[in-house]
């Protein structure tokens, strides 16, 4: 009778014979031909039209007949012709050589000079790794291939992250290749406990994806959790990590983000460390991190950087325009519309002035003057970027003085959207800014049909929201609901780092001592002469 | 006998969850209701019935607790159908349900009549609709979401409480306190009654404390969380009586919020109405949907139901229901008289005659067991 009410959630079909026959990998367990021929013109058939792949034919030793495939343009031309085709044409055969059966074998224990190589048997591997940049060998007389690794492609050096960018800390950003980044995090983490698995999403991408974490810091529930989400992904292509984040959020259907991304490999280290666990995906300077929690989304990289105190002060303001972000302009139309007697008498009447000649009430102002904003913003991101900035400026400065002089806008409005539009560029992590300034809008009706009170509801419903929220099992809104007194440290305050004792408890658990304690600078520290003349001069 | 539901995989709470509701539950109703109607019998000696009050309100909590805290396993809905079976268990047990819908009516019937006040304009059923719309939510949403909440909203409630009490300092004179008992221990007494109705109320956490992680030690605990309670409410019991004094005090709905609505510091930190606003919805909000809850968890214990949110929605018609008919019923004037007299007597037959009836045959039946198991 009551099934309505049973809240079962409802998952994709897991079984692979529902899945849709686009998306299912066409396996190609076929082995391979001892024939070269055969071989030569199966991968023909499979790789008809394709204008970019090339098949070269040479005689290896001038005996044995071989053929290299590749993709033109992710292979490095030079490498090749030094490091494949030249030794195996000019090299003299031996004994050893001369067996056609074990020619790659061969090729791989004495006349290759590349450190990265595979044997492939089967046919669908050959493709597969034809498609991941390789150069494959095949043989004639061998049913088995070479795969070699001689990536040589076009990409981007490792810049400043322009949308992350900092006064003090490290200025290498994550690019698009997901090798350049592991590596960039290895080189922050030289540990063997950094463990960085690696799998591919995507039936037509075939995209890379690998996932690092702290072995023996992670919570291995934590691991496991992101390796089943990862793995259940059935997509046509991968092209940006918000792919991914999409398929393994905890409720994509909730403007706040779950997982958190970043362009920054401190950022990604230092997640690390606390027990996260960070996602990368080939193509896209973006990592995800995850679990993600509401007060990390407050917590910029220079935090930790810069002085306690100073860094302590700066996320206090930040905490401060988070509320002007969210509920300043929801303020003003509850006061404005319901609640004037709450303004001092002097101010009511510069507002009550100010708002005399415009004709709408002032939710439909607010609405409109931010609407008007986003609008701006948006412009100012997709138009080019010398164009960007001017616009921008005319936008503000121009339309705004000439709303307000032909009485369609009120002074105070524009001075409150203004003050909003920069308060939302406070938070640090651009996703969570984003999904702040958007409930601005329900909170800002709210506000213009029940007033205070109105606005009060609106930001219950918030909460109410974000402490029934999880990322990967650990509670969104902690440490302040579920409250863990330990971990507030580094929410309200950022203690010095020797105060730094233990890692978060909801993620750190498993290793939870971080730094030891007694480590307060000290120049009497670890100096037992100074101490025992201090304890003399006491005597004394 | 009855068995106890299998709960496997229910929430637990902590101890320190189930007492910050309680707290954030108790003290803005306390403030805006019960102070005032403890001026309007006991006058100046207000605060003495809070003593008073608080006294006896320790027993009838340490009771009500120690009744669902012993079994532990149980719910009070549960324990009293355990104790007097399933059919008059039931009957009985359907009083509490019935209690659990009429506490939250009666709140949202003053919140609605306190939002009139700042929103005359907007009709009372959205104002009501709105907010039990949201606390049936929450209460769908389960216990966790629920004293997650209660920890993100209580301390900053508490924060602006104390700030309020602080600004207020100056313009309070000690003297109007004085003298003490004028009118003699009567209308002390009757004072006294109004507090011991607000403690009485926590039987709703009788319905929470089986979900706690250290429920032996609930009813200790819940001493401590009065002795809390005490200092929280003897400075909003004196403060509007050593600004206004007595006679303005009394006459005034809502003495509190006048308080709050009075700081004026430095002729810049003033009109601070929104700080009175904001911690008397987040109070109801909270009171409302802790009732809402019990009230779901009491109709799913009655008929057998594991999941204990699934009548999170009924109950929020049903409340507003009884909510629109108290509307049509009573004056502002009358809801206040109707907790002064009716309401009083509900509360003190539901949470003390009724939980200490349980308990005493509870008690009586371990002791027979116990000598059984010895003499056998």
């Amino acid at each position: 009778m009551f099934r309505f009410g049973k809240r079962k959630k409802k998952r994709r079909p897991e079984d692979p014979a529902k899945t849709p026959p686009s998306l299912r990998i066409p396996e190609n367990n076929a082995p391979l031909s001892t024939q070269l021929a055969q071989n030569e013109q199966a991968l023909r058939n499979v790789f008809q039209n394709c204008s970019d792949i090339v098949f070269r034919s040479f005689l290896m030793f001038g005996q044995t007949k071989i053929l290299v495939l590749y993709v033109d343009g992710l292979v490095d031309q030079k490498h090749l012709d030094n490091a494949v085709l030249k030794p195996l044409m000019y090299i003299q055969p031996t004994k050893s050589t001369k067996k056609p059966s074990q020619a790659m074998q061969m090729l791989m224990e004495q006349a290759l000079a590349i450190s990265q190589t595979q044997t492939l048997q089967k046919m669908g591997e050959v493709v597969t790794e034809v498609m991941k940049g390789q150069v494959v060998m095949l043989a004639e007389g061998d049913a088995t291939a070479l795969a070699a690794s001689i990536l040589g492609f076009e990409k981007r050096a490792v810049e400043e992250p322009q949308t992350e960018a900092v006064i003090r800390g490290p200025r290498e950003g994550f690019t698009e290749n997901l090798r350049t980044n592991t590596s960039l995090l290895r080189r922050r983490l030289r540990t063997p406990q950094l463990k960085i698995e690696s799998l591919t999403v995507g039936v037509m991408s075939n995209t890379n994806v690998a996932f690092s974490y702290i072995e023996g810091v992670v919570i291995n529930s934590v691991v496991e959790e992101v390796r089943n989400r990862l793995s259940r992904i059935q997509i046509d292509g991968v092209l940006e990590s918000g792919y991914i984040e999409e398929f393994i959020e905890d409720l994509p259907t909730s403007p706040f983000p779950q997982v958190q991304y970043t362009e920054r490999p401190d950022v990604v280290a230092g997640s690390l460390l606390e027990g996260k666990v960070a996602i990368f995906t080939d193509g896209t300077p973006f990592a995800l991190i995850v679990p993600m929690t509401f007060w990390g989304g407050l917590q910029a990289s220079e935090d930790y950087y810069t002085r306690a105190s100073i860094a302590t002060a700066i996320r206090w303001i930040r905490f401060l325009f988070l509320g002007i972000a969210l509920l300043l302009p929801s303020i003003y139309v509850a006061i404005t519309t319901f609640h004037q007697e709450m303004l001092p008498t002097n101010l009511l009447l510069s507002v009550a002035a100010a708002r005399e000649a415009s004709p709408f009430p002032a939710l439909i102002e607010a609405l409109i003057m931010e609407i008007t904003f986003e609008a701006l913003r948006e412009a100012g991101v997709r138009l080019p970027r010398p164009v960007g900035q001017a616009v921008s400026i005319v936008g503000a400065l121009v339309i705004g003085q000439a709303a307000v002089q032909a009485g369609i806008v009120s002074t105070p409005m524009v001075i409150v959207v203004s003050i909003t539009g920069i308060a939302s560029f406070t938070i640090p992590r651009f996703n969570l800014a984003v999904a702040i300034r958007m409930l601005r809008f329900p909170m800002i009706f709210l506000a213009g049909t029940l007033g205070l009170y109105g606005i009060t509801l609106g930001l219950l419903a918030i909460l109410i929201h974000v402490t029934s929220l999880r990322s990967f099992g650990v509670p969104y809104f902690s440490p302040i609901a579920p409250l863990s007194i330990g971990d507030l440290k580094d929410v309200f305050v950022r203690v010095p780092w020797w105060r730094m004792n233990m890692r978060p408890r909801l993620t750190g658990y498993k290793n939870p001592v971080r730094v030891p304690e007694g480590q307060a600078p000290d120049p009497k520290r670890g100096r037992p002469e100074l101490e025992h003349e201090e304890e003399q001069g006491k005597k004394k | 006998m009855k068995k106890p539901m299998d709960r496997s995989g229910t929430v637990k709470i902590s101890n320190l969850q189930l007492f910050m509701m309680i707290i954030a539950t108790t003290t803005p109703f306390g403030h805006f209701v019960y102070i005032h109607l403890s001026y309007l019998v006991a006058g100046r000696d207000a605060y003495v019935s809070l003593v008073v009050g608080s006294l006896v309100g320790a027993a009838i909590v340490y009771m009500q607790l120690s009744l669902v805290a012993k079994p532990a396993k149980y719910t009070l809905i549960e324990q009293t159908q355990r104790v007097f079976g399933p059919v008059f268990g039931r009957v009985l047990s359907s009083f509490y349900v019935l209690f659990f819908l009429l506490s939250s009516a009666l709140t949202v019937r003053i919140l609605t009549d306190f939002m009139g006040i700042i929103l005359p304009n907007t009709p009372p059923p959205l104002i009501s609709m709105s907010v039990l719309f949201l606390c049936a939510w929450l209460v769908f949403a389960g216990l966790e979401p629920l004293v997650r909440t209660v920890q993100g909203t209580l301390p900053f409630m508490m924060l602006l409480g104390i700030a309020a009490s602080v600004l207020t300092t100056p313009d309070k004179h000690p003297e109007n306190l004085l003298p003490i008992l004028e009118k003699g221990v009567v209308p002390v007494w009757r004072g006294a009654l109004i507090y011991i109705t607000m403690f009485s109320e926590w039987i709703s956490f009788t319905m929470m404390v089986s979900n706690t992680n250290q429920t032996k030690r609930v009813p200790k605990q819940g001493l401590m969380t009065i002795a809390i309670m005490l200092l929280m409410f003897i400075g909003p019991v004196t403060g509007p009586i050593m600004i206004f004094g007595e006679h303005l005090s009394s006459d005034t709905s809502y003495p509190t919020y006048l308080e709050i609505s009075n700081i004026d510091v430095a002729d810049f930190l003033q009109n601070l109405d929104t700080i009175g606003v904001l911690l008397w919805t987040v109070g109801a909000f909270l009171r409302i949907s802790t009732t809402m809850y019990c009230a779901s968890c009491g109709i799913a214990d009655l008929i057998d139901k594991k999941n204990q949110t699934l009548f999170a929605f009924p109950v929020f018609l049903v409340v507003e229901a009884i909510n629109l008919t108290m509307r049509q019923a009573f004056s502002q004037w009358e809801t206040f008289r109707f907790i002064m007299t009716d309401y009083l007597v509900i509360v003190l037959f539901i949470s003390v005659v009724l939980p200490l009836l349980t308990f005493v045959i509870a008690y009586f039946r371990g002791k027979r067991k116990e000598a059984a198991e010895v003499n056998s």
